[in-house]
């Protein structure tokens, strides 16, 4: 009896500790299992964010080889000199491409082209980071391996740090810089760059959402002993914050993840959590991406990630659950038995004859029992907390689950046994009607044999199936569901049942659909893009090129699109634009496309036109149906179009090619007349081919000291005496000869070049009325011809300032002298520059009056102070009685507002004669001087050696009232 | 209770491949090489296997000679079914049995410094490229000693292909190539050598000839004693007996002379396990970093299948003797620093100068297209007529 009492005992002990270790190893494997999940999805994280790495730097490469060879291409069909070529090329290219942020240096630093739209805050700092070392680190670098580079992010998070940046705008908009060497013809060039924002690579895109926000993506750069991480901002969520750890400590989560290349670390303290934490060191990037994940913090952060995974380790813990559960309270009960046992014995011990020994021996036993039954209690006390805390939060999890995921659970054959609340919602049935029917009976893809059929094969097979699926509802409305198919397998590998979690993607699916359109179309008039145009030409080339025939682009642009738009308003001019696309549409036949370029611009791609004529015919019924007039509101408008036309394979070879070669026609057919049309020739090629020459040469024009500046006198008509000077600028090339302003000017406005070569006029114009008042006393007026670009330099103003102080003078000492281009360029900031420089005391006069719109509007509304008539008016007043009439109208018109007027081009003394008599206050020509010199302007001294001659065959009939001076 | 009984019952081996010469003229090079790669599988071996299983390298010679390395490689890929082979060192090596490896989806490790101009998704090249190796280290060599070199080489792919690239660097740069000479492998007289370096007296010579000719080609230099060498294929061996009696620079991306405690370790260990007196070469190092490679991606990717193995290679690194090794993006090629190094006065190799970072690696150098250096590769081939080497001289039987 007592035996057996002591032995079941020890058996019930055995017992217990056997169940209570199988909970705790089914326990422990769950958690092992979490683990390994765990690992499992950062792995995926970074395993994902290297190939998006791997995608980018491919992406990148392709995009510099591209480039290089459009680039080579360009030289060998131009034979331009390189150093200063691609601003059109890339301009051209990055269109094409889409891609914005595109940066060319020469091999000294200098940039030479870029072709950018948007590189977020960091734009103005590249210029200067290029200029800086950064590019001679890169080039040499480049030479170094003769390989591209990738930029750590730039700038580096200790800048970032430093400055107290935490805004989310700013460090998503960090920049990397993909960096090529650009060779041509076996010679460096210079190197290419593309910026890209950080945000635009999946790599470097913060993540705030990964493993239902629990857990991280951080990215750490080391300078020096300090390390500096980006992470989320546990403060808010929506925000990240820079951390700044110093190395000098080797504990910690940061100094131990870059003391390894790469590497995993469990139970790892960071900011208060136990993390399980996954890295890997980026080389190309110099900076160490961080993974982390709370460590079992259970399911709720696997459970929006990885579903399927969950779900299975939901099931094996709730087997083991039940399991423990069950034996716990089936040993609690064995364990009364043994006790009630026990306590009999010692009854039954007191009884009969007991020797102290017997006695001691069953008490040290009963002791011992009720010690281990005591532990033994504790242990079960705590298991059951412990079940208890997980059924709870498995009943949550279960919750949280079936809030998010849309689940049908079907038997092998596909009839449904059950249904979430989630997919009633969606499809529209009841959950009743689910159960027990087909998924056939749910349309779309449940209906698609061969879906189906796949997902039933992948079910036999034990594998998961994933995919999207569409849908129809019970209205008849189509719907998207992301899905995941996971079979549950019986012992014998055959298919028990299978479970369907869905996600439900329409909205993406509408806004991706809707988002290919918008990408491809153009939102206002509803035609074709330059993205798809372009696409569309490509075609058409490549069909073109196989059928031997021909294509024919014509480049359309409205005339005076902008005077509509600046005079009528943008949405009149939108209204119009609208118009026109609708009637371009008109005259098309169907094969053919018409799209926009963008602005005014349309574009008309005609496949198999063989003969002119037919082009002809079209370019015609173009012209004509846009001349209709246009009603807008009450507005009735009339415009006109100008198209140029190239054909393939005559006139270009590829998309580019014939593209630029239609616009160049186009503009050619605004020259001869506007409301026409132009064929492309080789000449217009050789006119972009003289202007990128003139552009290449004026690199270093200002350097060798090739420009010069001359000075005209305004004489007054009164006293033949002068005061002012026009300045007028001169260039000289080694090679080229004298190269005329009207060539150059328009092309240095183009390019940029307008802004030193201004600052350089400025700065001859002000050394002469220094020299003046030196030598004189008094002062000099120089009027200056001001360009459309500098009204956007920010630096104008405060230049000129400068300039004047540094000599002693006034604002006094400058007119500018300003065209009606640079009023309807539609520069906001003219009006304000204008009016600035009025209040400051600089005069401004209205240049080559006449030749544009002779607006009085714009007399009337900015506050010029000087009316220049233009000399092509000046030049026919003698012959031509109508430009006299029109001269003298506009004198009188001009006092009448209070302005003095200059007769440009006198140099008759007939001319002189008339305009004396129409009270002209100024004139300047070759009748006076010619431009001259600066010396020679100060040797005049305000008289022209040559008046009293002129006056001499003229005297003035009557003095005239009108004598203002100019102080 | 089956839940609590140990799952310790023995795992079958699993079995790798070496492939080196073990006899013939490379045998010198590779020997050390293969015990390197032994002993990282024996370190792994001693800490428990990989998934559980010991791994079992099956070791063949190559006899320093293509065809058998491409018989052994077959038998090992078909036969033994080894997804994975630790092996080759001449680039015609490598070439001629890459293309088993690629029609049987199988993964070679190969543990040397190459020319680049080559793509494999079955080959992980531990070592460096020219563009992490001779380009870098011919800026550095310019601009020590001047613009116009000599550049001499053994007549097979590697110098020939190496040549190539630092032409194209060369005409980058606006320097002058002042004269070129090839020599077919073993050649041991080097003849017209002497006068064309008196000649065209070179800033510089760049050498990348292999094996024996190097004895000779120190003897040379040491006659004219004043011309600068920088050598791309010559480690203390060569110098065993003599010392170097001219500027004699070597480029590698390791030595064993580099400092640092875990170098230092490497060395021990190295040392404990192939002999007191063996030369730690870069080779050796990338040999031992392979393996540990491979392990790596295989505990990473929890499986031995190729497939799984590769797809996990671009995330993999290991920590080397002295820099942290990184497997690049695309899976096959490595990061590495280029060091240089002179022989002193004892004939061993003192570090003169460290490269700054890891250089990306690149097979491709971007003077050309990739289609052009494939071009220029095919049409070296078809002038061997189908082989990797020019003719090599034979050495006669007496």
């Amino acid at each position: 009896m007592k035996r057996f009492g002591i032995g079941g005992i020890f058996i019930g002990f055995l017992i217990t500790i056997a169940f209570v270790a199988a909970y705790w190893v089914l326990n422990n494997s769950a958690k092992q299992e979490l683990t390994d999940t765990s690992i499992d999805s950062l792995n995926t994280v970074i395993n994902n964010k290297f190939t998006s790495l791997s995608q980018y730097l491919n992406r990148r490469d392709n995009d510099a080889d591209n480039l290089h060879n459009l680039i080579t291409e360009f030289v060998d069909q131009r034979k331009i000199e390189l150093k200063t070529l691609p601003s059109e090329v890339l301009r051209e290219y990055s269109l094409h491409h889409q891609l914005q942020n595109i940066y060319i240096f020469n091999t000294s630093g200098m940039l030479i082209a870029k072709a950018f739209e948007n590189v977020g805050s960091y734009t103005a700092l590249i210029d200067q980071l290029f200029f800086s070392n950064f590019q001679d680190v890169y080039r040499h670098e480049a030479l170094n391996t003769l390989s591209p580079k990738l930029s750590p992010a730039f700038p580096s998070l200790k800048v970032l740090y430093e400055n107290g940046v935490n805004d989310n705008e700013l460090i998503n908009k960090r920049l990397i810089f993909y960096i090529t060497p650009l060779i041509v013809e076996h010679k460096l060039i210079g190197l290419t760059v593309f910026a890209d924002e950080v945000s635009q690579l999946e790599l470097l895109r913060y993540e705030d959402n990964i493993f239902a926000n629990s857990g991280r993506v951080m990215f750490v750069e080391t300078e020096g002993e300090d390390a500096y991480t980006l992470l989320r901002d546990p403060e808010n969520n929506a925000k990240q914050k820079i951390l700044k750890t110093s190395l000098a400590d080797k504990a910690g989560l940061i100094p131990k993840s870059l003391s390894q290349p790469s590497g995993m670390l469990r139970s790892e303290i960071f900011q208060g959590e136990s993390l399980l934490a996954q890295w890997r060191f980026i080389p190309a990037l110099k900076q160490n991406m961080l993974v982390t994940i709370p460590e079992l913090n259970s399911f709720e952060l696997l459970g929006l990630y990885n579903s399927i995974i969950v779900f299975y380790v939901i099931s094996v813990i709730v087997i083991g659950l039940v399991f423990a559960w069950y034996s716990t309270n089936s040993f609690n009960k064995s364990i009364l038995a043994v006790q009630q046992r026990l306590f009999n014995a010692v009854d039954h011990l007191d009884e009969e004859d007991n020797t102290s020994d017997n006695y001691k021996k069953l008490g040290q036993a009963v002791s011992v029992v009720e010690k281990r039954i005591e532990h033994d209690n504790e242990v079960l006390l705590s298991a059951k907390q412990r079940l208890r805390f997980f059924m709870k939060e498995l009943e949550d999890q279960r919750f949280a689950f079936d809030q998010h995921c849309i689940i049908v659970v079907a038997d092998a054959d596909g009839t449904f046994t059950d249904a979430n609340s989630q997919f009633s919602h969606i499809s529209g049935y009841a959950r009743s009607e689910l159960i027990g029917s087909s998924f056939r009976r749910f349309g779309g893809d449940y209906q698609n044999e061969r879906i189906m059929k796949d997902i039933l094969d992948t079910m036999a097979e034990g594998q998961i199936w994933q995919g999207e699926l569409s849908l129809i509802k019970r209205s008849g409305e189509r719907y998207w569901l992301e899905t995941t198919f996971v079979p549950f397998i019986n012992e014998d590998g055959s298919l028990r049942n299978m479970v369907a979690i869905h996600t439900d993607i329409t909205e993406q699916k509408l806004a991706y659909s809707d988002m290919i359109h918008q990408a491809q179309y153009d939102t206002l008039t509803g035609l074709p893009n330059r993205a798809l145009l372009m696409d569309r030409l490509g075609q058409l080339l490549r069909n073109a090129r196989r059928n031997k025939s021909f294509v024919a682009v014509l480049f359309i642009d409205l005339d005076d699109f902008k005077k509509v738009n600046d005079t009528l308003g943008h949405e009149f001019g939108d209204e119009l634009l609208i118009e026109v696309g609708r009637r371009l549409k008109g005259v098309i036949r169907e094969q053919d496309t018409v799209g926009r370029l963008g602005g005014d611009e349309f574009l008309l791609l005609l496949s198999d036109t063989e003969y002119r004529d037919d082009v002809e015919i079209v370019a015609r019924k173009v012209i004509e149906s846009v001349r209709v007039p246009i009603t807008v509101d009450e507005y009735e408008l009339v415009v006109g179009a100008s198209i140029g036309i190239s054909m393939f394979p005559d006139d270009g070879i590829n998309e580019s090619e014939i593209l630029r070669n239609a616009d160049s026609a186009m503009y050619n057919a605004k020259r001869i007349g506007r409301n026409t049309w132009s064929y492309f020739t080789e000449e217009m090629n050789k006119e972009v081919a003289r202007r990128l020459e003139i552009e290449s040469w004026m690199n270093d024009a200002i350097d060798r000291g090739e420009f010069s500046v001359l000075f005209q006198p305004i004489v007054s008509v009164n006293s033949g005496k002068f005061a002012t000077v026009e300045a007028l600028v001169r260039w000289t090339h080694p090679d080229g000869g004298t190269i005329s302003p009207d060539e150059f000017i328009p092309i240095a406005e183009h390019s940029g070049y307008i802004i030193p070569i201004s600052k350089f006029v400025l700065e001859q114009s002000l050394d002469l009325a220094q020299a003046w008042k030196k030598k004189f006393g008094s002062e000099l007026i120089v009027a200056i011809n001001a360009s459309p670009r500098q009204f956007r330099d920010p630096d104008w103003h405060g230049g000129i300032e400068e300039q004047l102080a540094k000599r002693g003078l006034t604002t006094r000492n400058i007119e500018f002298e300003i065209t009606e281009g640079v009023l309807i360029s539609g520069n906001e900031n003219v009006e304000r520059a204008l009016q600035e420089f009025s209040e400051q005391g600089i005069a401004i006069a209205m240049d080559d009056f006449g030749t544009g719109y002779s607006s009085l509007s714009y007399l009337r509304n900015y506050p010029f102070d000087t009316l220049k008539i233009d000399r092509s008016f000046v030049s026919d007043i003698v012959e031509d009685h109508g430009d006299f009439e029109l001269v003298s109208a506009a004198i009188a018109m001009a006092h009448g507002l209070g302005l003095q007027v200059v007769a440009e081009g006198v140099e008759t003394h007939e001319q002189f004669e008339l305009l004396f008599q129409r009270r002209c206050d100024y004139a300047q020509g070759y009748l006076f001087s010619k431009p001259v010199t600066g010396n020679e302007i100060l040797r005049m001294g305000g008289s022209l050696p040559n008046y009293s001659k002129i006056r001499q065959q003229h005297q003035p009939v009557g003095q005239s009232e009108h004598s203002k001076s100019f102080y | 209770m089956p839940m609590l009984s140990a799952c310790s019952s023995e795992k079958p081996v699993y079995n790798v491949g070496i492939l080196h010469s073990l006899t013939g003229t490379m045998a010198v090079s590779e020997s050390p090489v293969v015990l390197a790669t032994q002993m990282a599988i024996e370190e792994i071996n001693a800490q428990g296997g990989l998934l559980g299983r010991q791994i079992q390298p099956i070791i063949y010679d190559g006899q320093s000679d293509e065809n058998v390395f491409y018989r052994f490689a077959n038998k090992l890929i078909r036969e033994q079914n080894v997804s994975v082979v630790f092996g080759c060192w001449t680039s015609a090596c490598r070439k001629t049995v890459k293309p088993l490896f690629e029609t049987n989806n199988s993964l070679l490790v190969y543990p040397v410094h190459f020319e680049g101009l080559e793509q494999s998704k079955n080959i992980l090249y531990v070592g460096a490229t020219a563009s992490q190796q001779v380009v870098p280290a011919m800026t550095w060599a310019r601009e020590e000693f001047g613009q116009r070199v000599l550049m001499v080489g053994s007549d097979y792919v590697y110098p020939r292909l190496t040549h190539e690239i630092v032409h194209d660097q060369i005409e980058l740069l606006g320097d002058e190539i002042v004269d070129e000479l090839f020599y077919p492998l073993g050649d041991q007289t080097l003849s017209g050598l002497k006068e064309r370096i008196v000649t065209s007296k070179p800033d510089f010579i760049l050498s990348t000839l292999n094996g024996s000719s190097n004895f000779k080609f120190i003897e040379i230099m040491n006659e004219l004693s004043i011309y600068p060498v920088l050598a791309t294929s010559i480690s203390e061996e060569e110098f065993t007996g003599s010392t170097p009696q001219f500027p004699m620079y070597v480029t590698n991306s390791y030595f064993e002379s580099l400092p640092g405690t875990k170098n230092a370790q490497f060395v021990d260990a190295y040392r404990a396990y192939a002999g007191k007196d063996v030369i730690v070469s870069a080779a050796v190092e990338a040999a031992y970093n392979g393996v540990k490679l491979w392990a790596q991606a295989v505990k990473s990717a929890n499986s031995f299948q190729i497939n799984d193995v590769k797809a996990v290679l671009p995330l993999i690194s290991v920590e080397g003797a002295v820099d942290s090794i990184y497997v690049d993006i695309n899976g096959q090629l490595t990061w590495h620093k280029y060091y240089i190094a002179k022989f002193d006065n004892s004939g061993k190799l003192r570090l003169v100068k460290e490269g700054s970072d890891l250089l990306l690696p690149t097979s491709y150098p971007i003077t050309r297209t990739v289609q052009e250096w494939n071009l220029f590769v095919d049409q070296l081939y078809q002038q061997w007529q189908n082989r990797w080497e020019a003719t090599p001289v034979i050495e006669v039987q007496q």
